[in-house]
């Protein structure tokens, strides 16, 4: 075991990586490089779906109840058959009609209303609070198995391990789910984050899997073996096979086949933060596989857990208990992460997803009624904030209440049963035109007080909230109202029971409130809308045929006084141009009429993103866009256009759909056009800039060789004419000797200035040729002549293979490297012998082999760089000697990376230098060659 | 092959494949789920699963060409 101390300090380490890595994200996807826009991320994010329930809840369930976790996941694998269809068409429709959440698509589907969003939002709200319990539950148990007994400063930490955790979700959650606004309420980083805590997750269960199976047991057979022969009296109890068995699993199969799509967290990860509807063509493959994964070492486990004679009712800790109990403290450490991942993932996205909803369809409406809160609406954000911690927070409380009533597995259940009621409202609006909003209100409504009533009134009584009389006599002692034997049945489990009687009031009451009462025009034209999603889009009736009389700069003043109620006056002024420039009227002073309809959709879409298209709907009415005239010749505009067709009402219907499928396929090749041209436009200007870059130096490098070439030639004079004079005057005085030499050694180091500029600037491309380095490098260092008092250390790995280079450019490297490291220490020793200090000046030269190439290091125990002269110590002309030509290093660089290689420097000031060079293998180094 | 590719990719199927994994799924398998036959269900669920699993990968990458040609 470990203590709490180290374990909250790794657990804060991890939720920092995922924190840098969700941040990074954003800041690619910012630069326009969506890292999250791919299929394996969208996968792998769908994973959220395994929460802390199925880390340590199915081998609990496993263990009590054998396979009867497995429908769980086998729900989602059948549901997944159906979603080129079912998914792609709620993906399409969500791009459509800017969808932000599930309730904002049954609000969008069912006339707009905000009472059906509120209800939804009630609905979802609810019945996700038993699910974060849950994850707040996975997450305080496990760390408690998972340290010692708490003494000094871990006392403090396991007393407030849950206020801890709360914060830093809170806190987590805000800055990368609800940093900002986003009309499309996407988020790359928070996506990115869920979908590394999946691999880590499935990792971990995979590791403590196998660690279970094939170390603590010999494998698959040995545990099955060990199971049948254990005696029955020992598992009494833990296998079921009586009739309720199969109804149960079947219900399991039913919950789980809706839950994949219909709890709010899956239905944001799936068609929210979809990015392409193609994504879905990886996740209908993929994630089924992951699930299967993370599955197969469930019974496993399980069974090894009773083997090992734990207690099957603490069985939703098997998979961290035996690892733990086996000595295995890191391998235990990796599954408490693992569960962690799968808890706070769920925590976040639900919190985000339940918070945008209470924010876009709780408070917005109770603003409108309610004047004097007017002014949250440009609190907007901060209310969102309120909203994610409070959601948290409840959760937590509700843990704390509720929690020690139940294993994990009943409490997820609750949550599996309160998404099972927005089934039939979603479903039927996307295949049953005669679905309208009073069907949605009376099935959604009635399916939700059933479920509440038969399943959560329950755990509220077991929790001793409420007398117990209620489930044995009911309701002022009506027994037929049992809330768990509802009108006398008595033959279901619980489960099956809510599950039972909530669809058939929620299908039963949608379909009759359907058919009693009518649809609206416009609830017409949303149902045909919905239903007919994949082969339709948004109508398009621009028509250049109508007078433009409608004065545009009152509506646009309409227009941002509409968006500055719910955004600065910043942002409002940004989305009216926006507006104005999707309707194609920012040059115009007026329009007509439907250029004005063109407007109202813009600023709709633009203003569902953000609040929801039920309240955006809402805001639009209120902000009154058309008055009575231009309403009354809108309608005139469409009267026309029918009239005008002289077509039968189905010839009517197939032209639209014809033309609106193609300009459906038009505006999705236009945007992926679009895509690549913006992509294809940054990779050519990064061309262009490198083109003028080397276009310049080329320049530049011709004026220095042209120059040098030319200082040379007086350089030669200068140098025969002082030879000249030393022979003439050579028993001259020792003052005229001595500047004789001085010339002499200024016209040398002119002249390697030169020859290190021409070499820089001119220098022949490298000629390779396949040779042994050792060999090679042995002749230079052979020839290299140091101070006495400088030992030159050679260290050359044997059978090295060849590569391919050029002898006398490499020669260079070596020898610039090798002088660079004597002068260093010499430096120093010069230094150590001012002060006294004992020094041993060291150079050492190092090959070994790197990966398929050759690795070069010349090492020195001299003065070392601080950390600025070792940034800039590859550029050219930079130096920190009086005589140097800051031309070395660069050179160095510049010869290894036309071999195809690489070079780098380690340093430390006053501790030495370290320059490795790295040369590839053979055949890359001859074809870079 | 061109024409199992059109078998995978349309909805009829996907829905035939659905009625199928229910099949295998649902209830003739939950009724007798035992202990007597664990490791035999076991082996059935698993085998099942990753079939259906390889199902759905050909039905996806079926789908690659109706993508495409939108």
């Amino acid at each position: 075991m470990l203590d709490s101390f180290s374990v909250i300090t790794v657990l804060c380490m991890y939720m920092g990586f995922l924190f840098l890595t969700a941040l990074w994200v954003e800041r690619k996807s910012a630069e326009g490089r969506s890292l999250v826009n791919n299929p394996l991320v969208y996968s792998l994010s769908l994973g959220i779906y395994c929460t802390g329930w199925t880390y340590y809840g199915s081998v609990g369930k496993a263990a009590t109840s054998g396979l009867l976790f497995v429908p769980i996941y086998l729900g989602p694998t059948l549901a997944i058959v159906l979603w080129w269809t079912v998914l792609r068409k709620l993906v399409r429709i969500k791009t459509s009609h800017h969808i932000t959440s599930i309730a904002d698509f049954i609000s969008a589907r069912y006339n707009k209303s905000q009472t059906v969003a509120a209800l939804a939002t009630v609905i979802a709200l609810i019945g996700t609070m038993p699910y974060i319990a849950l994850q707040f539950k996975a997450i305080l148990s496990t760390f408690s198995i998972i340290t010692r007994p708490a003494t000094g400063m871990d006392t403090w930490i396991a007393g407030h391990l849950g206020p801890v955790v709360v914060c830093l979700m809170v806190v987590f959650t805000i800055i990368l789910g609800s940093r900002r606004l986003d009309p499309t309420e996407r988020h790359p980083g928070l996506v990115m984050a869920v979908a590394v805590e999946c691999l880590v997750k499935l990792f971990a269960f995979l590791a403590a899997g196998i660690f279970v199976t094939y170390f603590l047991f010999d494998g698959f057979g040995d545990l099955f073996k060990r199971i049948e022969e254990t005696p029955p009296a020992a598992l009494a109890g833990l296998w079921q096979t009586d009739k309720s068995h199969a109804v149960e699993w079947m219900t399991y199969l039913i919950l789980a086949t809706s839950a994949i799509m219909f709890l709010p967290r899956q239905f944001h990860v799936l068609v929210v933060e979809n990015f392409h509807e193609k994504h879905i063509k990886t996740a209908m493959w993929l994630f089924p596989l992951y699930m299967l994964l993370i599955n197969i070492f469930v019974l496993p486990i399980a069974m090894g857990g009773l083997l090992k004679g734990y207690n099957a009712q603490q069985a939703d800790t098997f998979v961290l208990a035996l690892p733990l109990h086996a000595g295995q403290t890191w391998l235990s450490v990796l599954v408490f992460l693992g569960g962690a991942s799968a808890a706070t993932g769920m925590i976040m996205i639900s919190s985000i997803t339940v918070a945008t909803m209470i924010t876009n369809h709780l408070l917005l409406p109770v603003v409108g009624w309610i004047k004097a809160l007017a002014f949250l609406r440009r609190q907007l954000l901060k209310c969102r904030w309120v909203a994610v911690g409070g959601v948290i927070l409840i959760g937590y409380w509700f843990e704390r209440q509720v929690g020690e009533s139940y294993m994990l597995v009943n409490i997820g259940i609750i949550s599996f049963a309160a998404a099972l009621q927005f089934a039939p409202v979603i479903l039927g609006g996307i295949f049953w035109r005669r679905g309208n909003k009073a069907g949605a209100l009376m099935g959604l409504g009635s399916g939700f007080l059933v479920w509440f009533y038969t399943l959560l009134l329950p755990a509220f009584v077991r929790s001793g909230w409420l007398p117990d009389t209620l489930l044995q006599y009911g309701p002022f002692g009506i027994t037929l109202l049992r809330p768990e034997n509802l009108f006398g049945i008595t033959t279901l489990a619980p489960l099956t029971h809510t599950v039972f009687w909530s669809l058939l009031f929620n299908i039963g009451l949608y379909v009759l409130g359907s058919l009693y009462f009518p649809q609206s025009e416009e609830e017409q034209g949303l149902a045909e809308d919905f239903v007919g999603a994949l082969t339709s889009s948004p109508p398009i009736t621009r028509s250049g045929n109508r007078e433009s009389y409608i004065d545009l700069a009152g509506k646009t003043k309409s227009v941002r006084d509409l968006f500055g109620q719910y955004f600065d006056s910043h942002e409002s002024l940004v989305m009216t141009e926006k507006c104005l420039d999707l309707g194609g009227i920012e040059q115009k002073s007026r329009i007509s009429i439907l250029e004005l309809a063109e407007l109202h959709n813009a600023v709709e879409k633009t203003l569902a993103g953000s609040i929801g298209s039920a309240e955006a709907r809402r805001a639009l009415h209120q902000a009154g866009l058309f008055t009575d005239r231009e309403a009354k010749e809108l309608s005139e505009v469409y009267a026309e256009i029918l009239a005008s067709l002289k077509v039968t009402p189905q010839e009517l219907e197939r032209k639209i759909d014809y033309y609106q499928e193609r300009e459906a396929l038009l505006t999705q090749h236009a945007a992926e056009l679009e895509e690549k041209v913006t992509e294809r436009t940054r990779d050519l200007k990064a061309a262009q800039e490198e083109l003028i870059k080397r276009e310049r130096l080329s320049v530049l490098g011709q004026l220095t060789a042209i120059v040098s070439h030319e200082l040379r030639n007086p350089l030669g004079v200068i140098r025969s004419s002082a030879f000249f004079l030393f022979r003439k005057l050579g028993g001259g005085d020792e003052k005229t000797k001595k500047h004789l030499q001085r010339i002499e050694q200024q016209v040398g180091l002119c002249d390697a200035i030169i020859g290190e500029l021409l070499e820089y600037t001119r220098g022949r491309r490298s000629s390779t040729l396949p040779g042994e380095i050792n060999p090679w490098l042995e002749d230079i260092l052979d020839q290299m002549s140091t101070p006495d008092s400088v030992a030159l250390l050679r260290s050359l790995a044997p059978l090295l293979p060849p590569v391919h280079f050029d002898e006398e450019k490499m020669r260079r490297v070596i020898i610039n490297l090798v002088e660079n490291a004597v002068q260093a220490v010499t430096a120093k020793e010069n230094a150590s012998g001012e002060t006294g200090a004992s020094y041993k000046p060291s150079v050492k030269v190092t090959t070994s082999i790197a990966g398929r190439g050759i690795r070069i290091e010349v090492q020195d125990n001299g003065v070392g760089m601080d950390h600025e002269t070792a940034r800039h110590a590859f550029e050219p002309l930079f130096t920190t000697r009086a005589r140097g030509t800051g031309l070395g290093l660069a050179i160095v660089r510049k010869i290894v990376e036309e071999h195809g290689g690489k070079v780098s420097l380690q340093t430390e000031s006053d501790a030495g230098t370290t320059v490795a060079v790295v040369i590839p293998g053979g055949s890359q180094s001859a074809e870079e060659s | 092959m061109e024409r199992l590719r059109a078998l995978l990719r349309q909805t009829e199927f996907h829905v035939l494949l659905f009625f199928v994994c229910l099949f295998l799924f649902g209830w003739p398998l939950a009724t007798s789920a035992d202990l007597e036959q664990l490791e035999l269900m076991f082996v059935y669920i698993f085998v099942a699963w990753t079939i259906v699993v390889l199902l759905l990968f050909l039905v996806s990458r079926s789908q690659k060409d109706v993508d495409d040609s939108e």
